[in-house]
């Protein structure tokens, strides 16, 4: 398993996610993996500072739950990448920024916002 | 000229087909009768492949939506959705509102980032046709289905074969239909799709950078049927292609 931060666009509603606001080019930053370990909480700090945490005991379907329902209908294969969720309080980022995610015992993930090429 | 994947002598080659002659050829030389080939998705490994929903004006109108929404809905699929040509699709027991969505697809031929919508057609590589199942008992979100309708195993027929886009001089004037056990249970056409294909190219192309090999499937038309195990359903596109699948008791 490894963290990841996955930047989206506001949306306009929470109800209709629009895709496109999504799947922006490098928008999804990934850590490095390693071995499966409880995690408890997630945190995301804003240049040194704490502006997002949350635990996973919100999930609507822990991981085993979640591989156990998608593997009724889609095979999963080794290597696939699996986005556990996210919880409907993210924050809203308005500038260039460092990024840091960490959970205990899982590689803690660091990227940059930057502004996007015109 | 159109490229197929077929599954030949252990491993899956890209060919051509002359469609005169019914033949496929295999980059070797050799010769294969389409009637004996065994069709795979003509899909390229690792390729992101984009689909729209809600994007034609009488399906819209049929459904009871705005003839246009605001954002496009699209979603992403997994290559497990896909099967070939005269592929199998299981059919889930409890999904008695399982019908078929014939669309267009588009395939990019060219590395694309922040074109204008003139330039969209200049980047397509070639189309194809996609049977882009929806099971509605299981639709939870009409703005953003789920993977349990639109990303199920084999469940996305595509094919038979990639036409390329200098055979196709005008994407939104073709006629579509899918009929099922022979009886016609969708017909439209290319030209009521609300984003057309250049317009679609464009659109992604200030969201993300569309690479050769990536589709887009285009959306559908309208005609809702529902459909049972042992249905032999027909997607056809004009001057495009005819898809054909088995649906089967899952």
């Amino acid at each position: 398993m490894c963290l990841a931060l996955d930047l989206s666009l506001q949306q306009v509603d929470y109800y209709r996610p629009a895709t496109a606001q999504a799947i922006r080019e490098s928008s999804l930053a990934l850590g490095d993996w390693a071995a499966l370990f409880p995690i408890d909480a997630i945190s995301t700090q804003m240049s040194g500072r704490e502006i997002h945490s949350w635990c996973l005991e919100r999930l609507h379907r822990n991981p085993a739950q979640l591989v156990s329902d998608l593997s009724t209908f889609m095979t999963l294969r080794a290597g696939d990448v699996l986005l556990i969720g996210l919880p409907g309080d993210a924050p809203i980022l308005s500038e260039e920024c460092e990024l840091t995610v960490m959970a205990p015992g899982l590689p803690t993930l660091k990227t940059r916002l930057v502004e996007e090429q015109a | 000229m159109k490229r197929a994947r077929i599954y030949h002598r252990g491993r899956d080659v890209w060919t051509t087909v002359d469609e005169e002659r019914r033949l496929l050829n295999l980059p070797d030389g050799s010769l294969v009768p389409l009637a004996d080939a065994l069709w795979l998705p003509p899909v390229t490994s690792g390729a992101a492949v984009y689909a729209l929903g809600l994007n034609f004006s009488d399906h819209n109108k049929e459904l009871g939506f705005a003839p246009k929404l605001e954002n496009p809905l699209i979603f992403m699929k997994g290559a497990n959705a896909f099967v070939g040509h005269e592929g199998e699709t299981p059919r889930p027991a409890d999904g008695n509102q399982m019908h078929p969505e014939c669309e267009l697809v588009a395939v990019i031929g060219k590395l694309t980032r922040k074109i204008a919508p003139e330039e969209g057609l200049s980047r397509i590589a070639g189309y194809t046709v996609a049977n882009d199942y929806a099971i509605r008992e299981y639709l939870e979100n009409f703005y953003r289905p789920n993977a349990r309708v639109k990303n199920r195993d084999a469940t996305t027929p595509i094919g038979p074969w990639i036409v390329d886009a200098a055979l196709v001089p005008d994407p939104q004037a073709l006629a579509m239909h899918t009929t099922v056990n022979g009886a016609v249970v969708q017909q439209g056409s290319t030209a009521d799709m609300i984003m057309g294909v250049a317009e679609l190219v464009s659109y992604l192309s200030h969201v993300t950078t569309l690479m050769p090999g990536d589709m887009i499937l285009t959306g559908t038309p309208q005609g809702v049927h529902f459909c049972d195990p042992g249905d032999t359903v027909v997607c056809e596109i004009e001057g495009v292609g005819r898809l054909t699948n088995y649906l089967v008791t899952a």
